[in-house]
């Protein structure tokens, strides 16, 4: 599967028109040393020659060398990665923070004045684009209140610490998981009124169990295997969130070296980016069906199967 | 619609608030799209014209000013001109009073810029109107494409062989697994920028979910009575699927679309503010919050507009799909 995405992305990018020779070098360098600058980046191979020679080194984890930053392609992702790890976990953590409780309420409330204003906002939240979400939060919440800094890691280093990190973090991850709170809310509430009716719910009921008890416990846990499951689809989502959060907020993340690398044409770190943040997704669903298969006994077959095949 | 006993059996999703949620989305559209139509003649200024390069750029929302036609052919905007003594007036303009000879007024006429103006002093309102044709255009036009390459592909995989079937439906979950904002960025800026590129992008990045959903029908309607007759009878698979099985796979497709039209727009205004997609001087939502950046954070209205503008598309697909959802299962679904 990743085989696939990332060597479409090869061909693709390869095949369009548009010379990243033509980016990097200036016309005045003379034709003799433009080929040998060419010669020496491989770019003037035949394609499936460059390709066949991309992939057989990707294979041993060596994507390459950044054309811009002069350093390896892994090295710069490898930087870059666990900041957009910790991006869209804490964004993760905030959104199930949030959608979890009001999708509960969502649900029981179903039908009343709760619902149908949470309805109404969770659209809203999915129809508000979010790096506009990210510029207004840094307009308002940054530049007039002065709530939170305005961008990058508190790059000080040292100084501030772990919670100079935090502070820089709380906006960019906050703007990015209510960003996609909405669409998991209308997913809980979708999946517990799914659940809610069963007979299993009927007999905690029966037993004589708290309503909270068997929506929270109960209906909760019928419901987890498929959200586990929807939440993994959701993660290309995310990151393409991700990337537009680390764009505004200017993020070191791997989707602002995908974007920086993507406008300096540097091919080889737009192909290594690709193919991590696909595989950033691959492992996530993975993930996703472990978990979904942890709540749902009936799964896990199906998921070892998956596993192996 | 009045029924008189009300729906047979109400189901649990028949409600009012989805009716609401159809009729509200429906109005929303039809409103944009009216006024996406008709923006030339709705746009209260010219989309490109620079009134005052000095004294018009950044004006707030709301701001009223006089624009002066002098002699020698400039306009220029003043907050006031009165009569200054005999042969001469007095402007305020740029927050100072300036005297000038009567004779090189031309004109002057009350203007107003409802939203403001941007940093070039042109009017916001006109821009976003005229922004709303574009983005609209580039939307719908990529979604169509997106329908159509999504049915043709679920088509396939849904009655073709199985072995088709297998390599179609692997090839879809593949790239429905990417983060389709990496992809379309990557296509977008290596094959140049422009309408035409993002309508392409978005459409070869969209047709997935379509191509998977017209599958899954068509494998859920292919063992159905009717299905069989109809082979039996001896009609072509082409026909068979163009007269019998499309029209029924179609509802579930109609409401992926117009959840489909709303990624569309959000991704062409994230595509276009990254500056791979419609390239400013030409106005579409996303290229206007491109172009916001720059004046960024003074001018909150410039960034505002544009992106309430965009919401409210998406507001307005995202209620379509909902009601139509619930007003076609509501329709009872197994025939």
């Amino acid at each position: 599967m990743l085989f696939l995405v990332v060597s479409a992305t090869f061909v693709a990018l390869h095949a369009l028109p548009g010379d990243p020779s033509d980016l990097l070098l200036d016309p005045r360098v003379p034709p003799a040393a433009r080929q040998q600058i060419l010669h020496l980046w491989g770019l003037d191979r035949p394609l499936l020659a460059q390709y066949g020679h991309w992939l057989s080194r990707a294979a041993v984890g060596d994507w390459g060398t950044s054309i811009v930053h002069h350093r390896p392609a892994t090295a710069v992702l490898a930087a870059a990665l666990p900041y957009t790890l910790l991006l869209g976990g804490a964004a993760l953590a905030i959104e199930i923070g949030l959608a979890l409780p009001l999708g509960v309420l969502a649900a029981r409330r179903r039908g009343g004045a709760a619902d149908h204003l949470l309805r109404v906002g969770s659209i809203l939240l999915y129809a508000l684009p979010t790096f506009w979400l990210g510029m207004m939060a840094l307009l308002f919440l940054s530049y007039r209140w002065k709530l939170f800094p305005a961008g990058h890691t508190g790059e000080a280093g040292g100084a501030g610490g772990t919670l100079e990190l935090l502070r820089h973090l709380a906006l960019p991850a906050l703007v990015l998981g209510l960003s996609g709170a909405g669409a998991l809310l209308r997913l809980v509430r979708g999946g517990l009124l799914a659940a809610l009716p069963d007979e299993p719910l009927r007999a905690a009921r029966a037993r004589g169990l708290s309503e909270a008890r068997v929506v929270w416990v109960h209906a909760l846990r019928r419901a987890a295997a498929p959200l586990a499951q929807l939440l993994g689809l959701s993660l290309p989502a995310l990151l393409g969130g991700a990337l537009v959060v680390e764009v505004v907020f200017s993020w070191p993340g791997l989707g602002r070296i995908a974007y920086l690398a993507v406008l300096s044409r540097d091919l080889p770190l737009v192909l290594a980016c690709t193919a991590w943040s696909a595989a950033l997704v691959v492992l996530g669903s993975l993930l996703a069906d472990v978990a979904s298969a942890a709540a749902d006994p009936r799964q896990r077959a199906a998921v070892a199967e998956g596993a192996l095949g | 619609m009045a029924e008189p006993h009300g729906p047979a059996a109400p189901g649990p999703r028949a409600r009012s608030g989805d009716r609401a949620a159809l009729i509200a989305g429906a109005a929303i559209a039809l409103l944009l799209g009216s006024l996406a139509l008709f923006a030339p003649w709705l746009a209260p200024h010219e989309p490109e014209r620079v009134w005052d390069p000095a004294a018009g750029r950044l004006l707030p929302p709301g701001s009223a000013r006089l624009a002066v036609t002098l002699a020698d052919g400039r306009t220029l905007l003043a907050e006031v001109v009165r009569p200054a003594g005999p042969g001469t007036l007095a402007w305020k303009r740029l927050g100072s009073w300036q005297r000038i000879p009567a004779e090189q007024v031309v004109s002057a006429q009350p203007i107003n810029f409802p939203l403001g103006t941007d940093r070039y002093g042109r009017d916001l309102a006109s821009r976003l109107l005229l922004g709303a044709r574009v983005s609209l255009r580039v939307g719908v036009l990529a979604v169509l494409l997106a329908l159509v390459l999504g049915v043709a592909v679920g088509a396939a995989a849904g009655l073709g062989p199985p072995w088709l079937d297998a390599v179609l439906s692997r090839g879809i979950d593949a790239l429905i697994a990417f983060p389709r904002l990496f992809l379309v960025l990557a296509l977008a800026a290596l094959a140049g920028a422009g309408e035409a590129l993002v309508v392409a992008a978005l459409a070869a990045t969209g047709w997935m979910e379509v191509a998977r959903l017209v599958r899954a029908e068509l494998h859920r309607l292919r063992g159905e009575e009717f299905v069989l007759a109809a082979r039996a009878v001896g009609v072509p698979p082409a026909r068979l699927l163009v007269r019998h099985l499309l029209p029924l796979a179609m509802a579930p497709v109609l409401v992926t679309a117009a959840l489909r039209l709303g990624d569309a727009l959000l991704a062409e205004a994230a595509l276009s503010w990254l500056g791979f997609g419609v390239q400013p001087p030409q106005a579409s939502w996303g290229s206007l919050l491109a172009e916001a950046q720059a004046s960024f954070p003074g001018a909150w209205w410039v960034a505002a507009f544009p992106g309430l503008a965009i919401a409210l598309a998406v507001l307005a697909s995202a209620l379509l799909a909902d009601g139509l959802q619930d007003a076609l299962e509501l329709r009872g679904r197994p025939r």
